[in-house]
């Protein structure tokens, strides 16, 4: 059970999901039926197969993101055409159904115009976390309602325990190196209440383990990323621009003192905290510390407290369990696999949605556009966007 | 499994896996072969040759052996783009022709050429004096399909052929689904062109025919060996080809018990569905069909989501041409028939084969019509 090293107990006796049986005492009866999203990743293999298990009817789904002729799809990711054909291979070596659904459209409208609309203002989205909150449960579990499953599950490392009124609470997965609570914190709880994740309670090694065993046909693939939009810095961005024929917001690199370093071809393709690509003779320690989207001027630093921040502005907030008070304390992470910091609520909107706070210790690559997502221990409190002070 | 999906690929039959043993096992020597093994082999392809040819009543020497329908069908449209002087014509196929067609009409029209798509009324049938109309002074080919994939409704070849051979332009018919299904009979359909794959009337994936009337006019589309009369280089697929010849065969002697026995089945399959669902629309219906493809609209469903339903019911049926990525795509034969987008994504393809039963056929009415209200939920 989680540390509440704040001082607030979670309230009521949770429970953990602990993948319940659906087969042997109910042998007579139809086993339940769940949709498990397939990526051909081992993490979502294994999740099918220790479900299948269980004795749950398994039907696997891989959500077509992205069309398959995309230059940018064609690399290593979780939905390009060679991760629905893995998908497809396991399926068939599970012996589990496996259908691919089309959700092009959605994520294009839900996913990349939004994240383009935030390079274009300086910000560096996070796909991930809008394609979970927005696409990826939502068209599973549809998928899953037309299918006769009311559950979904993923092979997503996060726990999800639920208290007495049965609502979601979302703790971080136990391998501390694979945590995926950061990408999923802006799901809705009544989504989260009809999904699982078996490997919650798992390590990484311990599924690579069952992966092997058990002679599944990805086993030996290396590590998949967790991202759909691996790559380069500004690379993702580039391609979004290309896609809506976006305009480039191109502009000058400056120091602090305000000397012009050199050109660049569009804010975009920066992000806070950058050092490689900056396209000018540079020490290695020089990074991205400020985006002006108005005037398209990067300013660049090599005093690596400059790429720090000790505070930080949140919109956009979803509370999980009602928003804290001003002076309250939490611990706060900006970036995925970035350690969380210890920090106290400075201000807080009426109706919490916007939250500014202050971190015990200055934190690198406070960036717009990222989430700034609030634990106490192991449980998600909630979690913004990150807005330019 | 209950299948009903045949027009996507029937199981190979028992003695076609046989005669592809046989091939691979006692006749496995090159047919260009001086030697013993090699005469055995050719022996062999000459036999598949003579079967398909009785099929389809047609002369032995005008069958060329190719990797299916596909390839057969784009040797006809593109060969002739790699001859040199070719100038730019103009080719008639009907709307409702199957991508192997109307995909090299795509690549002859970014050449310069001009295509005229000819559509299909209500019922699916191509008018044959619409075809007639469309003919230029420089007509090179007219294409029409035998049977259509999705509807099984066939096309008045006969009709199309005379109407061209006045104005002598030749014809070209994708016989896909009509071989092995219906009496094909390539001489008094008067076509001039024929094409046909063996998976769908029980052989095996990987091997079709181009029928030709005059094998020396073809152009080749693969070049090296001098194969199948140099039309076709490339050592041939000998257990595809025996497969090809042994399903013939076996067509030749059952087709006319399994017509009458088939298509018993996709009307019981037919009138419980509209009995259960009176406002439920049989596409093609009122044309001449395929004794054993039924594709119906049930309006306010999504066929997309019926198929897995029904598969996981352990009864596979289809939407259209199969397709498994699931693109929303409206069928483009039901839209060409006067369908909405709506009704076109509410509507199933069931296509039927040899070893269906009236048990079979029951259960499924007795799962659809408890599914179909679920889906309209």
């Amino acid at each position: 059970m989680t540390d509440s090293e704040y001082g607030r107990p979670i309230p009521g006796p949770a429970r953990e999901w602990a993948v319940p049986s659906a087969g042997p005492d109910t042998a007579r009866q139809t086993p339940a039926r769940i949709v498990v999203g397939l990526s051909g990743g081992i993490d979502s293999s294994v999740t099918a197969l220790l479900l299948k298990e269980q004795g749950y009817e398994v039907i696997g789904v891989t959500l077509r993101l992205r069309a398959c002729g995309d230059a940018d799809s064609r690399q290593k990711s979780c939905c390009g055409p060679d991760a629905a054909g893995m998908a497809g291979s396991v399926a068939a070596q599970l012996g589990i159904r496996h259908y691919v659904v089309d959700c092009r459209e959605h994520f294009e409208t839900a996913v990349l115009r939004p994240c383009w609309e935030d390079f274009e203002a300086g910000a560096t989205p996070n796909p991930c976390i809008l394609c979970n909150a927005a696409v990826r449960f939502d068209e599973l579990l549809a998928i899953g309602r037309k299918l006769g499953a009311k559950l979904v599950a993923t092979g997503h490392y996060a726990r999800l325990l639920f208290d007495e009124q049965d609502r979601p609470l979302l703790m971080r997965g136990r391998d501390p190196n694979k945590d995926q609570t950061y990408f999923l914190h802006a799901i809705a709880p009544e989504t989260l209440r009809h999904v699982r994740f078996p490997l919650g309670g798992m390590t990484k090694p311990e599924v690579r383990v069952i992966a092997q065993a058990n002679g599944l046909v990805n086993a030996e693939r290396a590590e998949s990323q967790d991202v759909c939009f691996a790559g380069p810095e500004g690379h993702f961005a580039e391609f979004l621009r290309q896609q809506f024929h976006g305009r480039a917001t191109p502009g000058v690199f400056v120091d602090e003192a305000g000397r012009v370093l050199g050109r660049h071809s569009g804010i975009h393709q920066f992000t806070i905290g950058q050092r490689r690509g900056l396209g000018f003779a540079t020490g290695e320690r020089v990074k991205v510390i400020a985006i002006d989207p108005a005037t398209g001027t990067i300013t660049v630093s090599d005093r690596p407290e400059a790429a720090c921040s000790s505070t930080c502005r949140a919109e956009a907030f979803r509370w999980h369990r009602g928003p804290l008070a001003a002076g309250a304390r939490a611990s706060a992470q900006v970036r995925y696999r970035q350690k969380a910091v210890a920090a106290t609520i400075e201000a807080l909107a009426d109706d919490g949605r916007a939250v500014r706070l202050s971190f015990d210790e200055p934190v690198f690559g406070v960036t717009p556009g990222q989430a700034l997502v609030l634990y106490d221990g192991d449980l998600v409190l909630g979690g913004g966007t990150i807005v330019r002070v | 499994m209950i299948y009903l999906d045949h027009n996507a690929t029937t199981p190979p039959a028992p003695e076609v896996v046989e005669a592809m043993n046989v091939s691979l096992t006692r006749d496995w020597g090159n047919p260009s072969s001086l030697h013993a093994c090699g005469q055995q082999a050719r022996a062999a392809r000459e036999s598949a040759r003579r079967s398909l040819a009785a099929l389809v009543h047609a002369d032995p020497s005008s069958v060329l052996f190719t990797s299916g329908a596909t390839e057969a069908t784009s040797q006809l449209l593109l060969g002739p783009l790699l001859k040199p002087d070719q100038a730019p014509r103009h080719l008639i196929v009907s709307a409702i022709e199957h991508p192997c067609v109307l995909e090299p009409a795509r690549i002859l029209e970014s050449r310069g050429w001009r295509v005229t798509r000819v559509g299909a009324d209500r019922d699916g049938r191509i008018d044959p004096q619409a075809v007639a109309d469309a003919i230029c002074p420089d007509t090179a080919l007219i294409s029409v399909m035998l049977a259509n994939n999705d509807t099984g409704v066939i096309q008045p070849l006969r009709e199309i052929a005379a109407r061209a051979r006045q104005r002598r332009v030749p014809v070209h018919t994708d016989a896909v689904q009509a071989v092995g299904r219906i009496p094909v009979d390539f001489a008094a359909l008067g076509v001039d062109y024929l094409t046909l794959s063996a998976h769908k009337f029980y052989g095996p994936k990987g091997v079709g025919a181009l029928v030709a009337r005059d094998v020396a006019a073809l152009s080749p589309l693969l070049f090296g060996g001098s194969q199948e009369r140099s039309l076709r280089a490339g050592t041939e697929n000998l257990p595809g080809i025996c497969g090809l010849g042994a399903a013939a065969g076996l067509a030749s002697r059952a087709l006319a018990g399994d017509a009458a026995r088939i298509a018993a089945l996709r009307d019981r399959l037919q009138a419980g569905l509209l009995a259960a669902f009176p406002d439920a629309r049989v596409n093609g219906g009122a044309a001449p069909r395929l004794p054993n493809t039924l594709n119906i609209t049930f309006p306010g469903i999504d066929a997309v989501t019926a198929v897995m339903n029904l598969d996981i019911a352990d009864i596979a049926a289809a939407t259209t041409s199969a397709c498994s990525t699931a693109a929303r795509q409206p069928p483009s034969v039901l839209t060409a028939m006067g369908l909405t987008p709506e009704l076109a994504l509410a509507s199933l393809r069931f296509s039927l084969g040899r070893a269906n039963t009236g048990a079979e056929i029951d259960h499924v009415i007795a799962t659809l019509t408890q599914l179909i209200p679920q889906l309209r939920a």
